[in-house]
C-alpha cells in the first residue's frame, strides 16, 4: 500500500500536461468569448430597440401625439401605420411584389421591401437604408418624414428635424388681446383685429350688447369686466367670435369702430354723448313691433300625432308632455301680458313643422315659442336648453337666397330666411330666459345654444325653443333638482315679461 | 469511458455558452419590447388600402362628440373611401362612446363633387328610428359631418338625403333641408 502510495506521489509530473492545461483553458475562453460576440453582433444587426419619439403637434381640437420609431441595424425606422394616420394617407399593399403605396392627397409614395429606394409620384429617391417589413407593418427609414416635407407633399404642417416635431398650421387668430379700459363715463374696450373683421351688433340693449365676428377666431377666451360693463366675456364659438358685455344700470349708449387693425367697442352712461350723436342709443330689443305691444304669441307643442318624441323616464311621451306644458305656458303668458296666445295643435295631431311656422306668420304672432322635452344626453338628469336659430346659418341664408323686389312696398323674404331680420332680439330673449333659469334653478344644467333649428328659420317675429327634462325624481339630485312644471312656466314666463317690458336706458 | 474532470469542464463551459446564447435571443433585455404597436393591420388585397380614420361618436351624458381612431379598408375611389368610412362609423363606437345613430340606419350612397359638396343618401330607417331630443338630433348630424370634416379635407358642405329625397329634418329639430356646413360644426 505504502509503496503504491508512494508510486503516486512519487509518479514523475508530465511536464507538457500543465501547458496543455492552460492552453485548454484559454481555448475555452476565447471560444465563449468568440460565441459572446458573435451573439452580440448577430443581436444588434436583427433587432430593434425603439428610437427618440417625434412630436406630432395638431392644430386643436384634435389632441397632440408621439410617434416612436424603432432602432434597427443602428438605423432609425418609422412605421408607414404612423405616417399613414398623422397625414391622412391611404395604404396599398401588394403581398406579391412586397410592395407598398402611401397615397396622399394627389401625391403617391411606393416603397419595396428590402430596397432603398422610394418612388414619390414615378420619381426616383434614395433612401440609403432599405424598407424592412416586420410583423406585418412596413417600416421605412426615418427621413422618410423630413424628405415628405422637403418635397412639398404635406400640406398646412412643417417639421423641425432638430426639435423632432411636425406641427400642423392651425389658423391665425383674427381677433387678439381683447382688453377692457374702464375711463369715467365711457368704458372702452379694444382688440386687435385681422383682415379688419367687422363686427355684427346682433342687439344692444340698456341692459346688454351681444356682437358677433363671423368667421372669426379668438387667441384666448377672456372675461371682461370693469366699469359701466358688471360682466361679460369674448370667447369662440363654431363659425364665430361672440363677445357679450353685460351693462350697469344707467348705461345709455355704445359706440362701435374698426379702423387700421383695431376694434373700439365703447359703452357710456352719460346721455350727453347720446344726444350729441357720438354714441348710439341702447334700444330694448324690438319685440311687438314699434309700439312694443305683443298681441298674438303662438307657442307650439313639439311633435303630436305619429310622432311621439322621445319617451321620457316615467313611460310618458314627449307629445302628451309637451302639450301641457304648453297650456301652462299659455296661461302664464295670457295673465302677464294679455296677449292672445295660439297653440299650433290643441290635441294629439300631426302638424308639419312647416305648418307651424305658417302658423305664426300667418296670424302676425309677435312672439313664437316651441315647446319640447327630452331625457338624453346632457338633460339625463334634469335641466333646461334653450336655443334659437344661428345668426350665422341665418345670415348665409338671406344671403344666398334674397329676393330684391317687394310687393306693396313689403319686401320679400325668402322663406327660410324669415328669423333673419329678427334673429338678435330672439337671441337677446333666449339670453334673459336662459339667465333666469340658471337664476331659478342653480344646480340644474341650463343650456344656450344656437343651431339650424327648423320650425325657428321660416318664423318671422323672434322666436325660442325651450327644452326642458324632467327633473330628478330620485337619487341625489332629487332635492336639488326639484321642480315643477309650473315653476318652469313662471321663471319662462317672467323672463320674456322682463324683456318685452324692458325700458330704454 | 471515464470522463476526465478537464473533460467536464469543457463540457460545461460548452453548455453555459449554448445556454447564454439561447437565453439571449429567447428571454434577454429588449425582448418584452414590442417593435411594433399593437395595432397590427390586417393586410388587405392589393385592390383595397388601409386608411386611418377619425370617427365621431356621442359622449355618454353629454350632448358633446368625440373622435376614435379607426383602420379602415377602403378602395381607391372617393365614393368608396366615402361609403367606407360611415360603413365603419355606423358600426359602432369600439370604446366607451355613444352611436347616436338608430338600429338599422344605412348609407345606400354617396356623392362627392369637386366643389366639396358632399351627398350622403341614408335608408328610410335613419328618421324613422331615430328617438331623441334637441341634443340627441345635434350628435348624430354633427357626428356625420365632423367625420366627414376629419376624414375628407375638401368637403365644405354635407347635404342628408333620405332615399334619394331631401328631408325637412332627421328627428324633428335640425334643418337638413339645406346643407350643412361643415364651418359651422367644428
Amino acid at each position: 500500500m505504502r509503496a503504491g502510495f508512494g508510486r503516486e506521489l512519487e509518479r514523475p509530473r508530465n511536464p507538457h500536461a500543465r501547458r496543455r492545461a492552460i492552453i485548454r483553458l484559454l481555448t475555452i475562453g476565447a471560444a465563449l468569448a468568440l460565441l459572446t460576440a458573435a451573439a452580440y453582433v448577430a443581436r444588434a444587426a436583427t433587432s430593434a430597440h425603439t428610437g427618440r419619439p417625434i412630436l406630432v403637434d395638431y392644430s386643436e381640437p384634435r389632441p397632440s401625439e408621439r410617434i416612436t420609431p424603432i432602432m434597427i441595424g443602428g438605423a432609425t425606422y418609422v412605421s408607414t401605420n404612423d405616417l399613414a394616420r398623422v397625414f391622412s394617407a391611404t395604404k396599398y399593399w401588394r403581398p406579391d411584389t412586397q410592395k407598398l403605396s402611401l397615397r396622399i392627397g394627389e401625391h403617391t409614395i411606393r416603397f419595396t421591401v428590402g430596397a432603398p429606394l422610394v418612388l414619390i409620384d414615378d420619381e426616383g429617391w434614395n433612401l440609403v437604408m432599405p424598407t424592412r417589413l416586420i410583423q406585418g407593418i412596413v417600416f421605412v427609414p426615418e427621413p422618410v418624414v423630413a424628405g415628405l416635407f422637403e418635397r412639398g407633399l404635406i400640406a398646412g404642417a412643417s417639421y423641425d428635424e432638430a426639435a423632432r416635431t411636425v406641427r400642423f398650421r392651425g389658423e391665425v387668430h383674427t381677433v387678439r388681446q381683447v382688453q377692457i379700459f374702464p375711463r369715467g363715463h365711457v368704458t372702452e374696450i379694444s382688440a386687435s383685429l385681422l383682415r379688419g373683421l367687422p363686427p355684427r351688433v346682433l342687439y344692444a340693449t340698456p341692459s346688454e350688447i351681444r356682437m358677433f365676428f363671423e368667421g372669426g377666431t379668438l387667441d384666448t377666451m377672456k372675461s371682461l369686466a370693469g366699469g359701466i360693463v358688471t360682466d361679460g366675456w369674448v370667447r369662440e364659438i363654431p363659425g364665430a367670435v361672440d363677445l357679450r358685455l353685460e351693462l350697469a344700470d344707467g348705461a345709455k349708449g355704445y359706440a362701435v369702430s374698426v379702423g387700421s387693425g383695431r376694434l373700439k367697442v365703447s359703452v357710456t352712461d352719460d346721455q350727453g354723448l347720446v344726444d350729441g350723436g357720438v354714441f348710439t342709443e341702447l334700444d330694448p330689443p324690438p319685440i311687438g313691433g314699434h309700439d312694443r305691444n305683443v298681441r298674438v304669441i303662438v307657442i307650439d307643442p313639439g311633435h303630436g300625432g305619429s310622432d311621439k318624441g322621445v319617451t321620457l323616464p316615467g313611460g310618458m311621451v314627449e307629445k302628451d308632455a309637451a302639450l301641457d306644458m304648453a297650456r301652462a305656458l299659455r296661461s302664464a303668458l295670457q295673465q302677464r301680458l294679455g296677449a292672445r296666445v295660439i297653440l299650433t295643435r290643441e290635441g294629439d295631431d300631426d302638424v308639419t313643422v312647416q305648418r307651424r311656422a305658417e302658423i305664426a306668420n300667418e296670424s302676425h304672432a309677435d312672439l313664437f315659442v316651441s315647446v319640447h322635452l327630452d331625457a338624453q344626453g346632457s338633460l339625463s338628469g334634469g335641466g333646461f336648453r334653450v336655443l334659437t336659430l344661428s345668426p350665422l346659418a341665418a345670415s348665409s341664408e338671406a344671403q344666398g337666397d334674397a329676393i330684391p323686389e317687394d310687393v306693396d312696398g313689403v319686401p320679400l323674404r325668402p322663406w327660410l330666411g324669415a328669423q333673419t331680420n329678427v334673429v338678435g332680439s330672439s337671441l337677446a330673449l333666449a339670453q334673459a330666459v336662459a339667465d333666469s333659469l340658471t337664476h331659478a334653478f342653480p344646480q340644474t344644467p341650463v343650456t344656450l345654444t344656437s343651431g339650424r333649428v327648423r320650425v325657428l328659420e321660416p318664423v318671422a317675429c323672434p322666436a325660442l325653443f325651450l327644452e326642458s327634462a324632467p327633473a330628478a325624481r330620485s337619487g341625489p339630485e332629487a332635492m336639488s333638482r326639484g321642480y315643477t312644471i309650473y315653476d318652469y312656466t313662471r321663471v319662462v314666463s317672467d323672463a320674456i315679461e322682463r324683456v318685452v317690458r324692458m325700458k330704454h336706458g | 469511458m471515464k470522463i476526465k474532470p478537464v473533460q467536464w469542464i469543457i463540457i460545461g463551459a460548452v453548455a453555459a455558452v449554448v445556454l447564454t446564447v439561447w437565453a439571449w435571443y429567447a428571454i434577454g433585455p429588449g425582448r418584452s419590447t414590442k417593435i411594433a404597436p399593437e395595432r397590427l393591420t390586417p393586410l388587405a388585397s392589393e385592390l383595397e388600402g388601409i386608411r386611418g380614420v377619425y370617427l365621431y361618436y356621442g359622449v355618454s351624458g353629454t350632448d358633446s362628440l368625440a373622435a376614435e381612431y379607426r383602420d379602415v379598408v377602403v378602395k381607391d375611389r372617393p365614393a368608396d373611401q366615402v361609403r367606407a368610412i360611415y360603413r365603419e362609423l355606423i358600426a359602432g363606437p369600439t370604446s366607451g362612446y355613444e352611436s347616436p345613430f338608430p338600429q338599422g340606419a344605412e348609407l345606400l350612397n354617396a356623392y362627392y363633387t369637386s366643389r366639396g359638396a358632399l351627398y350622403l343618401d341614408w335608408n328610410r330607417t335613419l328618421a324613422q328610428a331615430f328617438r331623441g331630443g334637441s341634443g340627441r338630433e345635434r350628435q348624430l348630424l354633427g357626428s356625420i359631418v365632423l367625420t366627414a370634416a376629419a376624414n375628407l379635407p375638401d368637403v365644405k358642405q354635407v347635404s342628408i338625403l333620405i332615399e334619394g329625397n331631401p328631408v325637412e329634418t332627421v328627428g324633428g329639430h335640425y334643418d337638413v333641408m339645406t346643407p350643412l356646413q361643415v364651418a359651422e360644426w367644428q
